[in-house]
């Protein structure tokens, strides 16, 4: 079994035995998109899609920071990491296994909620598609991010705002991309180049984050 | 030839030298026992020869087959049982090893009734022994050995002696840092406090 397959495992099955680790992201999806919609009287009207987009990209892009903070925290803490960083040549390939589970168990079941996000605020049925697509590519982002972001700070107790001043900046780009794509939709202009660039983010993303991901987790264990 | 061979190494704990020019040849057979007062840079010099820190003065190369290291902290996940984690450790060593095999060693240790029981519901002793579990199960000719009989009670210290005594009689060697002696034959000390 190669790395990438062992740590794709052992992430999953952590995953499932602690469930509350996907369900909280989950439920916050729900409970934001709920509230923006029954505080705007009647939700949106179909005419505000652009406020339905940026919504349910922001609430995502908060889930999916939520659920990626805590990426190799208990390594940390149990030794396991030093096991990892001590026996391999290369954790490029365990990081990348480690966030693709990651990345399934944790932003797999939100992009499964969009389609409910988008009906509560009544976005025009052929958004979905652009909107579902753009999201499958920045989810993929912010989970990269998200772990980068986790791994920066591993040590460090309490560190839920630092990871966010770390990392929101880090997701902008992608927001503003991925917003941008759907609205040029929206409004029958030139979309592709913005969502040629998400996907070209999101390749960038799983090519080359593993690398620097993998050179925190060394560092973390030098101190 | 020796297992192991450090030479010239800088061992450093936050940018303060702890060890200048540490040079170190680890024959088959070796039980080398690392004391020294707290802080002299016993844990710290078993992670950088556990390659868990960056050497980035002086050489440590590994000749023989590969090297297990047990560090204070145990390297198991809580949520995982016994056997998995073992599983996991073999895993992550590139290593293909029997579940009778494990079985076996978990069964030396008295801890085969507890294969399926998370991690996280033993006590600090049966953690220790399953972290110690992973010296028979991996093969490896260099063990390193951070304060092992912490936790443990007598039958798990005599098991450990026991191991160490078999491994060292198949040609492997040990590095120990510890503040309590093994009290084995023909052991080499080096005390890091001395002048």
């Amino acid at each position: 079994m190669n790395a990438f397959v062992i740590a794709f495992n052992r992430t999953l099955r952590l995953g499932w035995r602690h469930p509350l680790d996907s369900l909280n992201p989950m439920a916050f999806f729900i409970i934001v998109t709920s509230l923006i919609s029954l505080t705007i009287e009647g939700g949106p009207a179909a005419s505000e899609n652009a406020l339905a987009i940026a919504v349910l990209w922001v609430v995502l892009l908060l889930s999916t920071m939520m659920a990626s903070g805590s990426a190799f925290a208990q390594d940390f803490e149990d030794g396991t990491l030093e096991q990892m960083v001590s026996q391999q040549q290369s954790l490029y390939a365990t990081v990348q296994g480690s966030v693709a589970a990651r990345w399934f168990i944790s932003s797999f079941p939100l992009l499964a909620l969009v389609p409910l996000g988008a009906w509560m605020l009544n976005l025009d049925l052929q958004l979905w598609g652009i909107l579902f697509l753009s999201l499958i590519a920045g989810s993929v982002v912010f989970t990269f991010f998200g772990v980068l972001g986790a791994t920066l700070t591993l040590g460090i107790g309490r560190n839920g705002v630092l990871l966010a001043l770390l990392v929101l900046p880090l997701y902008v780009p992608v927001l503003l991309l991925g917003v941008g794509a759907c609205q040029r939709y929206t409004s029958e202009e030139s979309f592709e180049f913005a969502l040629i660039g998400i996907f070209a983010i999101a390749t960038a993303a799983i090519t080359f984050l593993p690398f620097a991901i993998a050179a925190l987790l060394r560092v973390s264990q030098e101190y | 030839m020796p297992l192991l061979t450090v030479s010239a190494l800088l061992v450093e704990a936050s940018e303060r030298p702890l060890l200048v020019d540490f040079s170190l040849d680890v024959e088959p057979g070796m039980l080398i026992e690392i004391t020294g007062l707290n802080g002299a840079g016993k844990t710290t010099l078993l992670r950088y020869l556990a390659g868990i820190r960056r050497a980035y003065q002086g050489t440590i190369d590994y000749h023989g087959h590969g090297f297990a290291y047990v560090g204070q902290k145990p390297g198991l996940n809580a949520s995982f049982t016994v056997m998995e984690n073992l599983k996991w450790i073999t895993q992550n060593a590139h290593q293909r090893v029997a579940e009778a095999d494990l079985n076996d060693v978990l069964a030396d240790l008295g801890m085969k009734s507890r294969r399926n029981t998370p991690v996280g519901s033993l006590s600090a002793g049966q953690v220790r022994r399953c972290g110690l579990a992973c010296l028979r199960v991996l093969d490896a000719e260099m063990w390193l050995l951070d304060e092992p009989l912490t936790s443990l009670d007598a039958s798990a210290v005599d098991w450990l002696k026991e191991s160490l005594s078999t491994h060292r009689g198949r040609g492997g060697a040990a590095i120990v840092a510890t503040h309590s002696t093994l009290n084995l034959p023909d052991t080499r000390f080096i005390d890091l406090n001395a002048p």
